[in-house]
């Protein structure tokens, strides 16, 4: 059975928890002391990912690390369909958004754990950068309502709609809230709306 | 124009059973919309201050996400899930502010606010979009395009930040026009607008 380090708190796991949930794959999970513990940073995990970093995820004898990797991994070995990661014109659109999921967006979990674990760092710094990053999906988003669509790439969902999701929705903690993006208010309850998502603390699993 | 009245939202962005934050001059709003009707209170449920756009909305009531506190559209409270039996006493109120919806934009007005400004009787929504300045010169700023015009209407976030919302009179290319609408956004921001 697949298995995942954890820990609850954090939005890269909760990418894993939701991509899996709406994918039907039952796996179990580690419960990873993360703070105040730092058991991500335990000989035991170091050995797992020499990055100190959640979420590790194992299946198929794989140890796999970065949240977008485990996203297309899971599309890739899960969803035989191919919807989650389509393999035609929008692929090259998904990495896109993978790649600014676990870049530009990250300023906003980073923000996010000045604010809530105390962690050390420019807290007003990293809030501007990820304002800027929400400014870009917003930019985004909105073109692709004023097109007709919802989604951050084509006409269905996919991995790039739930890599950009947590830390989106995560942006309150950091002291981020909503009111300048209407068309990201408007996504994130079709996100919430997906047959078998799942929430997590600061995220509400009903509306 | 009339400042009895200040635009907050393009209606478009407010569907039905849709909440959505604002922030009026500082003020937290929410604005929510149940049986087609739009409604702006104070985003502050009465029992223990909850963001009431952090919650839902049901058979045409906004309810609180902490306890399920349901308000209805005339804004009092109508159920309180703990106490299934109770007749919920008409003083348990969020605070409402009068709304009206006009050129495809949800205005929220004064207490006692007279008529609102001329609009056009018909619009295409293009886009609300939050901008770093402390304003813009006029309310209902102007653009020509090829075959309609540009409203940009807005209201101020709190200093130094305003919030843009702009319709289309007649026709254009509403792509288009968003990204001419952030091409204002970028002036103002590098503080080179005429």
């Amino acid at each position: 059975m697949p298995k995942l380090y954890d820990y609850v708190l954090s939005g890269s796991c909760y990418k894993v928890r939701l991509m899996t949930a709406l994918l039907g794959v039952t796996y179990e999970t580690q419960a990873i002391d993360f703070y105040p513990g730092r058991e991500h940073k335990s000989p035991a995990m170091l050995a797992l990912n020499p990055l100190g970093q959640l979420p590790v995820f194992e299946d198929y004898g794989l140890v796999l690390r970065d949240a977008q990797a485990i996203l297309c991994h899971l599309a890739n070995r899960h969803d035989p369909a191919g919807t989650w990661l389509p393999r035609d014109q929008r692929f090259g659109q998904v990495m896109m958004w993978l790649g600014f999921a676990g870049g530009e967006l990250m300023a906003v979990s980073a923000a996010r754990m000045v604010s809530m674990l105390g962690y050390p760092g420019d807290l007003e710094a990293l809030r501007a950068k990820g304002r800027m990053a929400m400014r870009v999906i917003e930019d985004h988003l909105s073109d692709r309502q004023l097109a007709g669509g919802i989604w951050a790439v084509g006409d269905t969902p996919t991995i790039a709609d739930i890599a950009l999701f947590p830390y989106v929705m995560l942006s309150h903690d950091a002291g981020i809230g909503h009111e300048d993006y209407p068309a990201i208010n408007l996504w994130q309850r079709q996100v919430r709306r997906l047959p078998g998502f799942v929430g997590m603390p600061g995220i509400p699993d009903y509306f | 124009m009339s400042s009895d009245w200040t635009p907050i939202a393009l209606s478009r962005d407010v569907p039905d059973g849709v909440t959505r934050a604002v922030c009026l001059e500082g003020s937290e709003l929410v604005i929510w919309r149940g049986a087609g009707e739009a409604h702006v209170w104070e985003d502050r449920c009465p029992h223990r201050g909850m963001r009431l756009s952090l919650g839902f909305v049901r058979d045409g009531a906004l309810n609180c996400l902490y306890h399920g506190w349901q308000y209805g559209a005339s804004s009092s409270c109508v159920r309180i899930p703990a106490h299934p039996d109770l007749t919920v006493p008409p003083t348990i109120k969020a605070n409402a502010y009068p709304t009206c919806e006009a050129g495809g934009l949800i205005w929220v007005g004064k207490e006692g606010a007279g008529a609102l400004p001329a609009l056009p009787a018909t619009t295409t929504p293009v886009l609300s979009l939050a901008v770093a300045t402390d304003g813009i010169e006029a309310q209902g700023l102007m653009r020509d395009l090829d075959g309609g015009r540009l409203h940009v209407f807005w209201h101020r976030v709190r200093p130094g930040k305003v919030m843009l919302h702009g319709v289309i009179e007649g026709s254009a290319d509403v792509s288009r026009v968003a990204a001419l609408m952030r091409q204002i956004r970028t002036q103002y921001e590098e503080g080179v607008a005429a």
